[in-house]
């Protein structure tokens, strides 16, 4: 077993964190690149001691490049495996994972060493509970959340050493066609401040209202799943939760949303929690510093009034 | 004795549940109710899942199912706030069709079943004949090998979108009215034909009309059922038309409860929720002792239609009873919301003002006591 | 085309209760399919009905699965069989034990392609169906937001971060499909009557080469410590309390 630990990730600039989140691991840290080999070069000065480098070709699925991580993996049997968390990393996990003989861990908010053994948390049953798991032996394969990438002071360094890895034999798939997503410009996972609604607005029109709101107060808006999946009102980029994004604001304003745990889990880590609600009941209050029991048609456009 | 529901029937209520909740339909029945408009959007998803097919016979493209798990159903939904009146299951109008109805008859008030459509609606009470039915004055006259049917019907619901009327008529060949009736099945477009609509204080999303027969053309073959036979082929139309009002009854209830005991446990008053105060405690125990006595009484009833056994007394006391102990239930609903019950943002005002009708219609609460007395004693003599 | 599509039964996110720093009790949760895997079955039975070919169901947990109401839910959904790996050492299996009980499963079955939903509503790992295709040696994709077949073979469109890609894919496969790829049809009475009727196949773990050992130990499992919030509710819409809120608004901005 090779007492490393290798990160890989999609982006460039997603190497900083995760090789400073792999320094604590106290091993040596192997950036492990999938992708165009011009990008090498920035993934060598993230704070990496080596790197590997699976040239992707144009038209080449990244499934393809990745083969050739996997096989370099199960040959060097790295110590741990830290990848973020992206929808492409989550498949090449699961197959760096059986080249290994494990799972990978998913969506970890804490990754510590304690006794020798890789120890990490995560969120389970839709945000009630975490889960604490312990990888004593064989190689631990961890996908960071976006939330502790996001938190974690970037390393840097001198540029690493860059080694080319054979390429892999070719895959079955065929990559027909590659289109940019026309995805709304939104990050809500980075937004300072948040206005999410719910079931409570009536109609596609009333949003006006809400963003009306967000405008003045410089935020995003974020919404429940209804909303961007069952009546794609909003884009599914806007939608808050343990299956969207996990947001970390300032401000979390909460309209017209019961609090379901699927939902608030991806607000809860917010500084301030403001919640209007017409059921007093309603599970989100919970969750309110400040709160309002009225009808958010009523409430909102006082407050807009209030704040502008 | 078994209370479970089978787990087809659980199923049954979960899709159910599952459509009443994409629909979204609350804001959308409150609109309706404003508007007096017909849900027809809300009808429109029902009826895409599936829902009025349960009773209809397969070969009609129906899904046979007794008639306890089409009450459970109409039950469920009026639980979750479905508006009264508009449930697109028409057992009662299946059910006379299939009893009564010839080959011809049969396939086109089931096709129109099938699509959630209410296929006739009745023309049963006239201005001076309510309670008493044996007043009716509508005649049926025959001449030149047709029918000719005048007189005025009124309280006839859905006038205004049923295809058909189901009309009940003197034949004048019998003396005793009772042995006089004849049923006629017509449709509504037919020349002679006029509706006026009713104003009335509830029930919004579904007109009521007098209907003004004028020498309205029928054929020999628009008979329904036997000749004379009309008023005991009525009386075998209110078993069923009963017990399924009373699952709008009970789901009504259920609706106005479930909302009331809420706001009673959240409500503060005096620094405590309203529901810690034992006078709101006893307004809640009774109305779930209603609650629980309906439904016990209506699954028994239409348990009973099922096995083959008469309900024609289970029916009346079953009419009797949930009419009245769902107002009961529904108005100390209101009265524990208070101001607020009273507005109509409010859903339990709407059903206020909409079960009031359940102990007036398809037979007064009065005359439950007559048609299930007189039986009563009749079956101890 | 045989079309797999596998299935977690999974407590009901809404009944589980769960106090502050205590494990969350799930004895009082409804047992339900999993939500995104509801997606799963809806796309099986449409690639089937395109294809002229069969859906059938899997499904590996502890008895649970074979619970009666359970299999008719799964059954009354368009596919025609199940086949499910019941034991109760399955009931904490993680995503290795479980995607290894799946393999083995597929072992005995025929299949063209297997359809996964992207994560188990109540581990939420989305690992299950990627080990599973690379257990099976066999093309896998993740993020599947459509799927035709074609000349034998399948065109997949695949949904990622900031790409759409379009991949043809031969089979064998496993599809890993996303939540909003479809919605999931709602069950009529004849469906479920139809459900009651379907043949199930079941197996138990030691006909399967038993349960699969793992290399995560999970330490704990237990619900976070709520974080201390503030708690000024104010009952009614007031100008005091729209003003007091649009302060505190204010100041947390």
């Amino acid at each position: 077993m090779e007492q490393a630990t290798w990160v890989i990730a999609e982006k460039p600039q997603d190497y900083p964190a995760l090789c400073a989140i792999a320094r604590t691991l106290g091993v040596p840290v192997t950036a492990v690149w999938a992708g165009a080999q011009d990008d090498c070069a920035a993934v060598a000065g993230c704070g990496a001691d080596k790197v590997l480098c699976a040239s992707l070709a144009d038209g080449e699925l990244y499934e393809q490049a990745f083969g050739a991580v996997v096989e370099a993996a199960q040959a060097a049997a790295p110590r741990a495996v830290l990848l973020a968390s992206t929808k492409r990393l989550r498949l090449g996990a699961a197959r760096l994972g059986v080249a290994l003989g494990t799972k990978a861990v998913n969506d970890a908010a804490s990754i510590t060493l304690e006794d020798g053994a890789l120890v990490t948390e995560r969120m389970v049953y839709g945000g009630s509970a975490n889960c604490r798991e312990r990888m004593a032996e064989g190689t631990a394969i961890v996908l960071v959340s976006e939330g502790l990438l996001a938190a974690q002071q970037p390393a840097g360094g001198a540029d690493a050493p860059v080694e080319m890895l054979p390429a892999a034999a070719p895959s079955a798939m065929a990559l027909v066609e590659r289109s940019p997503r026309t995805v709304e410009a939104v990050n809500l996972a980075a937004a300072r401040r948040i206005v999410s609604v719910g079931r409570g607005i009536r109609a596609k029109d009333d949003l006006q209202m809400i963003d009306a709101l967000a405008a003045l107060l410089e935020a995003e808006v974020g919404c429940t799943r209804p909303l961007a999946e069952g009546e794609d009102w909003l884009s599914r980029e806007r939608y808050i939760g343990v299956s969207g994004v996990m947001a970390n604001p300032d401000l979390f304003i909460a309209l017209g949303l019961s609090g379901q745990v699927q939902h608030m889990v991806g607000a809860s880590g917010s500084r301030t929690i403001v919640v209007v609600n017409k059921d007093k009941a309603a599970p989100v209050f919970k969750y309110a510093d400040y709160g309002i029991v009225g009808d958010l048609y009523e409430v909102v456009p006082a407050l807009s009034a209030a704040l502008a | 004795m078994d209370f479970k529901r089978t787990e087809e029937q659980e199923l049954l209520l979960e899709s159910l549940r599952t459509v009443y909740e994409r629909g979204d339909f609350e804001e959308y029945f409150k609109e309706c109710d404003r508007n007096h408009a017909y849900p027809s959007k809300a009808v429109e998803a029902m009826v895409e899942a599936g829902f009025s097919s349960l009773g209809i016979p397969e070969e009609h493209g129906g899904t046979e199912t007794d008639l306890l798990t089409q009450v459970m159903v109409a039950e469920e939904a009026h639980a979750l706030g479905w508006p009264s009146l508009c449930w697109i299951n028409f057992s009662t109008e299946v059910d006379d069709i299939l009893a009564f109805g010839n080959e011809q008859q049969q396939a086109q008030i089931l096709e129109y079943a099938l699509q959630g459509r209410k296929p006739f609606t009745l023309g049963f009470t006239e201005p001076q004949a309510g309670s008493d039915s044996a007043a009716m004055a509508t005649t049926a006259t025959k001449r030149d090998g047709k029918v000719y049917i005048s007189g005025v019907k009124t309280f006839s619901t859905s006038a205004d979108m049923a295809p058909f009327m189901l009309c009940v008529a003197r034949s004048g060949v019998n003396e005793n009215p009772y042995k006089d009736f004849s049923m006629y099945l017509f449709p509504m477009d037919r020349e002679g034909v006029r509706i006026s609509k009713l104003d009335k204080i509830g029930n919004n999303m579904c007109g009521t009309f007098e209907v003004y027969l004028n020498d309205v053309e029928c054929d020999e073959s628009d008979l329904v059922g036997a000749e004379c036979q009309g008023f005991y082929q009525l009386m075998k139309n209110f078993e069923v038309e009963r017990i399924t009002i009373c699952a709008a009854n009970v789901g009504m209830a259920r609706c106005a409860y479930d909302e009331a005991l809420r706001y009673a446990a959240q409500r503060e008053q005096f620094g405590k929720p309203i529901g810690t105060f034992q006078l709101i405690q006893e307004k809640l125990v009774d109305m779930r002792i209603k609650i629980e006595n309906m439904q016990n009484m209506l699954y028994k009833a239409a348990w009973k239609k099922d096995q083959g056994e008469s309900v024609s007394i289970d029916s009346s006391l079953l009419k009797r009873y949930t009419g009245k102990a769902a107002f009961e239930v529904i108005d100390d609903a209101m009265q524990i919301m208070g101001g607020i019950g009273y507005v109509n943002d409010c859903r339990i005002s709407r059903l206020w003002r909409d079960q009031r009708v359940y102990r007036i219609m398809a037979g007064t609460e009065e005359i439950m006591v007559h048609t299930a007395g007189r039986a009563l004693v009749k079956e101890a003599r | 085309m045989n079309v797999v599509a596998c299935y977690k039964v999974v407590p009901d996110a809404q009944d589980i209760q769960a106090a502050p720093g205590a494990a969350p009790d799930l004895s009082r949760a409804e047992r339900v399919i999993g939500e995104y895997d509801l997606m799963a079955l809806e796309e099986a039975a449409k690639l089937a009905e395109a294809t002229e070919g069969r859906a059938v169901l899997l499904s590996a947990g502890s008895s649970a699965v074979n619970d009666t109401k359970l299999v008719k839910a799964a059954l009354s959904r368009g596919a025609e069989e199940l086949f499910c790996v019941v034991d109760d050492a399955l009931e904490s299996a993680d995503a290795w034990q479980t995607a290894t009980a799946l393999a083995a499963a597929l072992g005995r079955m025929e299949y063209d392609v297997v359809l996964c939903g992207e994560g188990s509503s109540d581990q939420y790992a989305q690992q299950v169906g990627s080990l599973l295709g690379s257990m099976l040696g066999v093309p896998t994709l993740n993020g599947v937001s459509a799927v035709t077949a074609i000349d034998g073979k399948l065109r997949v469109e695949r949904t990622l971060e900031d790409v759409v890609e379009t991949v043809d894919v031969p089979l064998p496969a496993v599809l890993c499909v996303t939540s909003d790829i479809n919605l999931p049809r709602v069950p009529q009475l004849k469906d479920i009557l139809a459900a009651g009727k379907k043949p199930v196949t079941s197996w138990g773990l030691d006909e399967l080469g038993g349960l699969a050992a793992t290399a995560v130990e999970v330490e704990s499992v237990l619900a976070p410590q709520d974080a201390e919030r503030k708690h000024i509710i104010y009952d009614e819409v007031s100008d005091e309390a729209i003003a007091a809120v649009a302060s505190a608004i204010k100041a947390a901005r």
